[in-house]
């Protein structure tokens, strides 16, 4: 039995004139990992920022857990259980990892459960416990995905909505950081996974969509669309 | 030799002065990018209630003048009410200008400065009044030729001042707070995303630089006990160029270069003349702008990832 946890129903974005989304509806279930694929300027972060209430839409409607969460201030969005890791890592560069983290937490009051998480994404990357201390700026591009990510997992999410966490990595530490949302998705974490390296992200995946200029064209599950021809020409090179 | 340690004793002592001013300004820059005009109306208000409210606890028979409990009631009472004037400011003025322009936040600040010292002008009369004797002032040292002296005055600008910006350190690295508030100031967006309530950390912001201009008020209340509503005009111009110099947004830079901005300032008058006391910031503004605009501790536009 599937449940839907979060899903996006005609959702219309715009930017001034500029349509930026075109009447999207993407149903994720609890459980999951969906990816949102699509190239440069398809809509796939506008996507998750009016997941998160960073955008308004002018019409359409977000569900999160049987709640109408349109337009909810961002940061009411963390304590309700959705956690999104921004394009470019959103990794605060005057911080130090621990500080970072501790942000990720900022809605969590319970002590214990933050040192129970702590230790959790050490696990996770021992090396984001390597540098726990260092100025999250000074490091390097994949140890500042892993703290991203350790980061985002600290609030306990129910959905994780990630964007782009393999932009500019070594192939090494994208399959990592790959590894890595799998594992947490076995432990039972939702997951929105946005990203251009729709190869990889379709290979974790359960089911995709495929968004083109503000516009799902193509969705299902992520095996039937690895194998078709239009996404392989467009995305998996030929 | 003796004249040179007196020029730095008082510019120490004026410097920190300028630090407990600089750091609001650098605070809301680091924050919202706005140099908040109105700060150094903060600041005379925060005098004016030092005056309003020594006189009336004394009047009152509450505390006797001079005494070190009139002294910390009053400054306690000036920060409060300056703290809850800066909260109004940024709710009424600021917050629903958000996403303007910044030429309309910045002609909106200068609006409020304006207002406040016009007001003030109204409310408080525009000639001076003698802020009450708080504090009495005692020769501490004196050297044998009558050089070099240090005054309790001195001592007490100097502890007051260090004791709050060691608290600000504090909070502002050790505290959840803190954290927020840097987080908020290197992006205000990632920082909603981690569930920051920027708005209220914004708020804390304005509180926490208007407290601390409060207690700059209350000091120089005491020391040089004229004040009168355009009080802010001129040392808050030099506190902001404090802050610029030491790198706005940056909280250490502000006290530096406030101590700078304090010393040089003693030094010209003491060695040169004190025609020069006012030119000198803009001189300083003028150098920094054309050789460091980054200021000396700046990272000029940080990096955003
Ligand atoms: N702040 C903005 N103002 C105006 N237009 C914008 C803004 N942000 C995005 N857009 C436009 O909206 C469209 C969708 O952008 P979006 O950032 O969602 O794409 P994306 O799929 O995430 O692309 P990428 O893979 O490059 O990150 C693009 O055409 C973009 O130019
Ligand atoms: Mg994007």
């Amino acid at each position: 039995m599937t449940t839907s946890i979060l899903s996006l129903k005609n959702i219309s974005v715009n930017y001034g004139n500029i349509k930026a989304l075109r009447n999207i509806s993407i149903d994720v279930n609890k459980g999951e990992i969906i990816s949102l694929i699509g190239s440069n300027g398809a809509g796939k972060t506008t996507t998750l920022r009016t997941i998160s209430g960073i955008l308004k839409p002018v019409s359409g409607e977000v569900v999160f857990d049987q709640q109408n969460i349109t337009g909810i201030k961002p940061h009411l969005l963390v304590s309700r259980g959705v956690s999104h890791s921004p394009e470019g890592r959103g990794i605060f560069a005057n911080l130090t990892v621990m500080e970072n983290l501790e942000m990720g937490a900022y809605t969590q009051n319970n002590k214990a459960y933050f040192e129970e998480d702590l230790e959790k994404v050490f696990k996770l990357f021992p090396r984001v416990k390597e540098r726990i201390k260092q100025v999250a700026g000074t490091l390097s591009g994949g140890e500042q995905q892993m703290v991203a990510m350790s980061r985002a997992l600290m609030s306990r999410p129910k959905v994780l909505l990630l964007d782009e966490p393999s932009l500019g990595l070594a192939p090494q530490v994208v399959d990592t950081i790959f590894h890595i949302v799998q594992e947490v998705n076995k432990s039972g974490m939702t997951v929105l996974l946005v990203e251009q390296n729709a190869f990889q992200a379709l290979k974790i995946s359960h089911r995709g969509y495929v968004i083109e200029t503000g516009e799902i064209v193509l969705s299902g599950p992520a095996k039937d669309l690895m194998t078709n021809p239009k996404v392989k020409e467009a995305y998996l090179g030929g | 030799m003796e004249e040179f340690v007196q020029h730095f004793i008082n510019g120490i002592s004026l410097g920190s002065i300028y630090a407990l001013i600089a750091i609001g300004y650098t605070m809301v820059y680091g924050i919202l990018q706005l140099i908040n005009f109105a700060h150094s109306d903060v600041y005379m208000i925060g005098a004016f209630t030092g005056y309003y409210f020594g006189n009336y606890i004394s009047r009152l028979g509450w505390v006797t003048l001079p005494s070190w409990s009139a002294f910390f009631f009053t400054l306690a009472c000036a920060m409060l009410v300056c703290g809850f004037l800066g909260f109004m400011i940024e709710r009424f003025a600021y917050r629903p200008l958000r996403k303007a322009p910044k030429l309309n936040i910045l002609i909106t600040a200068i609006g409020i400065s304006l207002f406040l010292e016009y007001t003030g002008q109204i409310v408080f009369g525009a000639d001076p009044k003698v802020f009450p004797n708080l504090l009495n002032d005692v020769e501490l040292f004196s050297s044998e030729s009558g050089n070099v002296r240090i005054s309790s005055f001195d001592i007490v600008i100097l502890t007051v001042s260090v004791s709050l910006v060691v608290i600000l350190n504090f909070i502002i690295f050790k505290t959840k707070l803190g954290k927020a508030m840097r987080a908020t100031s290197f992006n205000d967006t990632w920082a909603a995303l981690m569930g920051i309530p920027v708005d209220r950390i914004i708020s804390y912001t304005f509180v926490i630089g208007s407290a601390l201009a409060a207690a700059g008020g209350i000091l120089v209340g005491i020391k040089y006990p004229k004040i009168e509503p355009l009080m802010g005009v001129m040392i808050g111009l030099k506190a902001f160029v404090a802050a610029v110099l030491g790198g706005i947004g940056n909280l250490t830079g502000a006290v530096i270069g406030a101590l700078i901005m304090g010393l040089a300032e003693q030094f010209v008058v003491g060695y040169g003349s004190s025609t020069y006391r006012d030119a000198l910031a803009f001189g300083i503004l003028i150098v920094i702008l054309l050789f460091k605009p980054a200021g000396l501790l700046g990272k000029f536009g940080v990096e955003k990832v």
